[in-house]
């Protein structure tokens, strides 16, 4: 019971209860939308056992990552071509800082393919987003981060499957806002442009270090792909499908019987 | 006929297990330059399991260089391949390779060296201080040793064995994810077999 309590307690109890006293406490919703990654750090910092000022594994950089994606929104909030510019060489740089290790003892084209189309999704993906002023279904958002979770958990590394659990814990409950309230979204692209790295540079890392399949890389590339491009309905549905065939795929091609 | 055969490879089989697992001898290893055997070589590691039980594992792929050489300096070396991690479960084993705990992508090799090697009155290594390298981070562990036996082996060389033991805590190497399931306090087993050169 303790072991389960400490799994929960930092992926699900945490992010969920600060999500809520957000949610509850804040002025605005653009304020709660703001801060919103920064509730994630706690559970990041938990499961890390240690705060890693200087990044030594890939996960090390990833609170990086959203500290770095937060003051460039602040910084160029109004500028979109420079926005979308300095998120994606931050996403560029960060994710060939954490694919370095590997690729220093063999150069994988694959490996550099796979991380030029996620370099090229962000580029895409923000840049429309962000200059249309476009919104993001937070639903849609919260169904990729909670089927990456579990994608990662069952391929092989729980760390990394409590940390998407941790952010699906905190999007859900702007997702029941959402969709309780009937809006077709609650936040704006730009806010949640933090987020978003943040799903993609660990999306990286389950494929460079836990050796997620390809293919299963590519539909959660796709179900985020589909949250920010596609019209809110084919969000929704492109999203949903692509994390069940990823998490479907998963259970009927390897042996998943857990053992944790 | 078919039995014929069956019994002959079966008479070699035994003759080969017989020579290549007999004790040498079990006098004391002469000083000079060893070279790791991995196939007879073996490096196990125990940890409790939600404090009820030990689960032990070990590492499959092994190698090293020893120089002893009780009146000057001497020098070991064994580098272990994190990869190769083995506890006899495939998922389990695909766990400890990830981030969560070896990170074998980003630390594919856990490395021992050797920095004072203590010798008793028969000229035999009973402790060895050095620095042990793993998961990026490097810290001074001694590993205690007991000879095991040393002479020629059939094939005209000369073998020495030794069992060396530790106990380090995975969290001062980094190590951190799952302390309450996993034990902070993991105990490693070498059973080393070295030829001369």
């Amino acid at each position: 019971m303790e072991t389960l309590l400490q799994l929960i307690l930092p992926s699900v109890i945490l992010p969920l209860l600060l999500s809520i006293l957000l949610w509850r406490f804040s002025l605005s919703n653009s304020t709660a939308s703001g801060i919103l990654p920064l509730i994630w750090l706690p559970s990041y910092f938990w499961l890390n056992g240690w705060l890693p000022l200087i990044p030594a594994e890939a996960v090390h950089w990833l609170w990086w990552l959203v500290i770095g994606s937060m003051v460039i929104n602040l910084m160029f909030k109004s500028r979109f071509f420079l926005l979308t510019v300095f998120q994606t060489a931050l996403l560029s740089i960060i994710l060939i800082t954490v694919a370095w290790p590997v690729l220093q003892y063999k150069i994988d084209l694959i490996l550099i393919i796979e991380m030029l189309a996620v370099i090229f999704t962000a580029y895409t993906a923000l840049g429309r987003t962000v200059k249309n002023n476009a919104l993001i279904p937070v639903l849609s958002l919260t169904i990729c981060f909670a089927g990456m979770g579990l994608v990662v958990t069952l391929g092989g590394s729980l760390l990394i499957g409590q940390l998407a659990g941790a952010m699906a814990s905190i999007l859900v409950v702007f997702a029941c806002w959402e969709v309780m309230s009937k809006q077709q979204t609650s936040i704006n692209a730009l806010r949640l442009v933090p987020v978003v790295q943040l799903y993609l540079l660990t999306l990286v890392i389950a494929r460079v270090f836990v050796e997620i399949p390809l293919t299963t890389f590519i539909l959660l590339l796709i179900a985020l792909l589909a949250s920010l491009i596609s019209t809110i309905r084919y969000a929704y549905i492109l999203t949903v499908t692509s994390v069940v065939t990823a998490i479907c795929q998963l259970l009927l091609g390897a042996d998943v019987n857990s053992y944790y | 006929m078919k039995n014929k055969i069956t019994a002959t490879t079966l008479g070699a089989a035994a003759l080969a297990i017989i020579i290549g697992t007999g004790p040498v001898s079990a006098a004391v290893a002469v000083a000079g330059s060893y070279t790791i055997d991995p196939d007879h070589t073996s490096v196990q590691f125990s940890v409790s399991h939600l404090g009820t039980s030990k689960l032990v594992g070990g590492f499959n792929s092994v190698a090293g260089d020893i120089l002893l050489n009780p009146q000057g300096k001497s020098n070991i070396e064994v580098r272990i391949e994190t990869n190769s991690v083995d506890t006899n479960h495939k998922k389990r084993d695909s766990h400890l390779r990830s981030p969560d705990f070896f990170n074998a992508k980003q630390f594919p090799l856990m490395k021992f060296v050797s920095s004072n090697v203590k010798y008793n009155q028969n000229n035999e290594p009973v402790s060895i201080a050095g620095k042990l390298t793993l998961h990026g981070k490097t810290k001074d562990i001694t590993l205690s040793v007991k000879p095991v036996g040393a002479g020629k082996d059939p094939w005209g060389g000369y073998r020495a064995g030794y069992d060396a033991t530790t106990t380090i805590k995975r969290s001062a190497f980094g190590m951190n994810f799952m302390q309450g399931g996993v034990g902070d306090e993991i105990n490693i087993t070498l059973n080393i077999e070295a030829i001369k050169k």
